[in-house]
């Protein structure tokens, strides 16, 4: 009868058919060869890590888990998406901090499990460091164990600092201390001489003012969802930053990021980068000729005696409430973020120091790192753990990092124009008015979030 | 009962191809058009007047989403942003990709596939990786635009084109240029090759210089295809995202510094992903239509595309 229409309708209809089996077949093939557990995270590291890993899970439980990657942004809007469709999700998600859009609407409608029961029970919240559980949580309810601490420190060049300039920085208590320095040795490429400034700094502030805030004890956001950013102690640190950036003895420069960071960091057109441990990984990675070269040490505090670190970044792990299994779910996030029965090669392999307090003391971390001159590097990073300032989570953070940046920015064209001369008023309103801005967004959306 | 009445009946009961065998053949695409386009697009009308958090909780604002959208500077400067562009834009666009083609038209030999193809290739890789390498080469310091005018005039080493408000809209509009002029050189290109040549010899033959040959035979010509790269780049311009969202994203925020690089369709992803509410991104949703539909019926008024 098809065949009346001519062969190419015929076609058509028998690729159709065809297509439909495939399909069929596939699904089918898939389905029988379902693993246990689906584990899917943003970050190629740490799936081959757990790669490594999951043998031994699979072994002690005899259960099949698959790994799977997914750049950041996809993950956030896929799972957004499936979450609100109802559509298959991974049964455990590795999510980044600003993620926390996750958190959004009523409780009971978040797409993970609430694992508050669970952490208390296993008292995963005492064994862990427990500001770290501050970005998972929302009223009380805790949804994801914490990856990491991601303790702060200042990677330098050494070879120059020390070596050439003769500069000790076991000396450098405060960041006074340090802005003392690093006026001596920046130089602004004037008659020929190469450019050289003593510190990494975003031109829009970013990542590292966040650091320097947090540093403060101030966030975007306090425990109770208040928004913090146009707090005096904030408008203090942006007023440092702008100065330091385009004063008249500005000594930080952006070199962003990507190929023009590594570049810069070869040339040593910026000497003093902030460092997390995961970051000390990239730097390895991306500047091999640099080893034996730069040496950390720790953020100069405030005030004397003040803290001598901050964080930056953090990845935490959930089981899905769509998932298959989901106490098996359980079990593997343990396995996976609290389990140190590899006596912290995981960990170590990642350069990222894990949230619980016990590993700390493994002799894995006193391994010295040739490429930091011999420093044991992790052991350096977990003496400032439990400094680390608790950073809270908001579905509303990534509104409010482009509001707090912006303002960062308004201020540093100020500064360039009209320096000092009516600066602090402008950035105060500056301030004033992105957080207001983000208050009403967050007062608007408060009718949803009942 | 006639016979010829007999006869059709017949013919029908027997025909090899029954009445319901084209809906059979219409049906997959009458599904798929369902299931991806009538739905959503009644879905997205609903939704414009909800707010919307989390994957479930809804409730109704009526027309609060627009007003809201209407009130909201943000959304202000993510119009103006794209307004701009759109007219610088297309203004830069349309010149550069009939120039090359009236270039490609008037040159002979192998050189001139080699050219068509050099300039088409950029509109193959797409936003994305045009944003991503442009990121590097607008790079201070490192960046092969700065190093060029190190080495040209002594100055730039450190400029900072894609940090400074007053520049990011330029180095977008370029990288646009450089991204889309190749495709609509092809339009033009294509217009131009049919342009009829008694006419144009015609001309000559009376007396007629290049530059009125062009004005009086070859631009009438191809306004049809002049008019129609005019409305898909205005369109387009409307609908720009990844390209600003690459090139920003490696030196500040996805939309620049001061939101210099916050367009409307920005606007909608960050209402939908940063603020997580459905509602007032599909209500952005439908004001972006809104200004399309306007800014084309325009187009067509003014050019007179309408009356043709």
């Amino acid at each position: 009868m098809l065949l009346n229409y001519g062969k190419a309708p015929f076609l058509i209809f028998l690729v159709a058919v065809a297509t439909g089996i495939g399909v069929l077949y596939t699904h089918h093939q898939y389905e029988a060869a379902r693993p246990d557990l689906v584990l899917m995270t943003h970050a190629k590291l740490h799936a081959d890590v757990y790669l490594a890993k999951l043998p031994e899970f699979e072994r002690k439980y005899g259960v099949k888990v698959d790994v799977q990657v997914m750049e950041q942004d996809a993950l956030r809007t896929r799972l957004l998406a499936a979450f609100a469709a109802g559509t298959p999700v991974p049964d455990v998600v590795e999510i980044p901090q600003d993620a926390a859009l996750f958190l959004r609407g009523p409780i009971r409608d978040i797409g993970f499990l609430d694992l508050t029961q669970w952490v208390k029970s296993e008292k995963l919240d005492e064994k862990m460091v427990s500001s770290r559980f501050s970005m998972w949580q929302r009223k009380g309810v805790i949804f994801a164990l914490p990856h990491d601490v991601h303790p702060v420190m200042l990677a330098y060049r050494a070879d120059i600092v020390e070596d050439q300039l003769g500069i000790d920085v076991s000396k450098i208590e405060t960041w006074d201390d340090f802005t003392a320095m690093a006026r001596k040795i920046t130089r602004y490429g004037d008659n020929g001489v190469p450019a050289r400034y003593a510190l990494e700094f975003q031109n829009d502030g970013g990542y590292l003012l966040q650091a320097l805030l947090l540093q403060r004890d101030v966030g975007l956001f306090d425990a109770a969802g208040n928004v913090t950013f146009d707090s005096d102690v904030a408008m203090d640190t942006y007023a440092w930053a702008v100065r330091q950036l385009r004063g008249p003895h500005r000594i930080a420069y952006s070199l962003g990021f990507g190929p023009t960071l590594w570049e810069g960091m070869r040339d040593g057109l910026v000497l003093f980068y902030f460092t997390p441990d995961w970051r000390t990984r990239t730097i390895e990675q991306f500047a091999p000729e640099l080893s034996g070269k730069m040496k950390l040490m720790p953020l100069p505090a405030w005030t004397r005696g003040g803290r001598r670190t901050s964080t930056w970044g953090a990845t935490g792990i959930a089981a899905t409430r769509g998932g298959r299994n989901p106490e098996l779910a359980k079990k593997l996030m343990e396995f996976l973020y609290v389990d140190q029965t590899d006596g912290g090669k995981a960990s170590a392999d990642l350069h990222i120091l894990p949230p619980v307090r016990a590993a700390w003391s493994l002799p894995i971390f006193d391994t010295p790192d040739p490429y930091f001159r011999g420093q044991p590097i992790l052991r350096l990073y977990s003496q400032l753990a439990g400094d680390v300032p608790p950073d809270y989570a908001n579905p509303f953070i990534t509104k409010a990092q482009n509001k707090r940046d912006g303002a960062f920015v308004a201020a540093c064209a100020y500064y360039a124009k009209h320096g000092e001369d009516g600066f602090v008023d402008f950035l105060r309103s500056e301030l004033r008015r992105d957080a207001d801005a983000v208050r009403a967004v967050i007062a608007r959306n408060q009718i949803t979030e009942q | 009962m006639t016979p010829g009445t007999d006869n059709t009946a017949v013919a029908r009961w027997r025909s090899p191809t029954p009445r319901w065998t084209p809906y059979l053949f219409l049906a997959p695409y009458a599904a798929v058009t369902l299931a991806f386009f009538a739905y959503p697009f009644v879905h997205a009308i609903q939704l414009a007047f909800y707010q919307t958090a989390g994957p479930h909780a809804r409730v109704w604002v009526g027309l609060g989403n627009f007003k809201y959208i209407l009130s909201d500077p943000d959304f202000r400067t993510a119009a103006l942003n794209t307004a701009v562009f759109a007219v610088a834009g297309t203004a830069v666009m349309i010149p550069t990709s009939l120039g090359l083609a009236l270039m490609l038209n008037s040159g002979r030999g192998r050189l001139k596939t080699w050219f068509r193809l050099f300039f088409f290739s950029p509109s193959v890789v797409g936003q994305i990786f045009v944003g991503i390498i442009f990121a590097v080469i607008l790079a201070p310091d490192y960046g092969l635009l700065n190093r060029l005018l190190q080495a040209l005039v002594g100055w730039g080493l450190e400029t900072r084109w894609l940090e400074n408000s007053a520049t990011v809209m330029p180095a977008i509009i370029i990288t646009n240029l450089w991204l889309y002029a190749g495709l609509n050189m092809v339009y033009f290109l294509a217009a131009l090759q049919n342009v009829d040549q008694s006419l144009v010899e015609a001309a000559r033959m009376d007396g007629a210089g290049r530059w009125t040959v062009f004005r009086h035979v070859t631009l009438p010509a191809i306004r049809p295809v002049a008019i129609f790269v005019l409305l898909i780049s205005t369109i387009g311009s409307f609908q720009l995202f990844e390209l600003p969202y690459a090139l920003m994203r490696s030196t500040t925020s996805p939309y620049g510094p001061n939101n210099s690089a916050l367009f409307i369709v920005g606007y909608l992803y960050d209402a939908a992903y940063s603020i997580g509410d459905l509602g007032l991104a599909s209500a952005v949703g439908w004001v972006l239509a809104l200004i399309i539909l306007t800014v084309s019926l325009i187009q067509l008024k003014v050019t007179g595309a309408s009356n043709d």
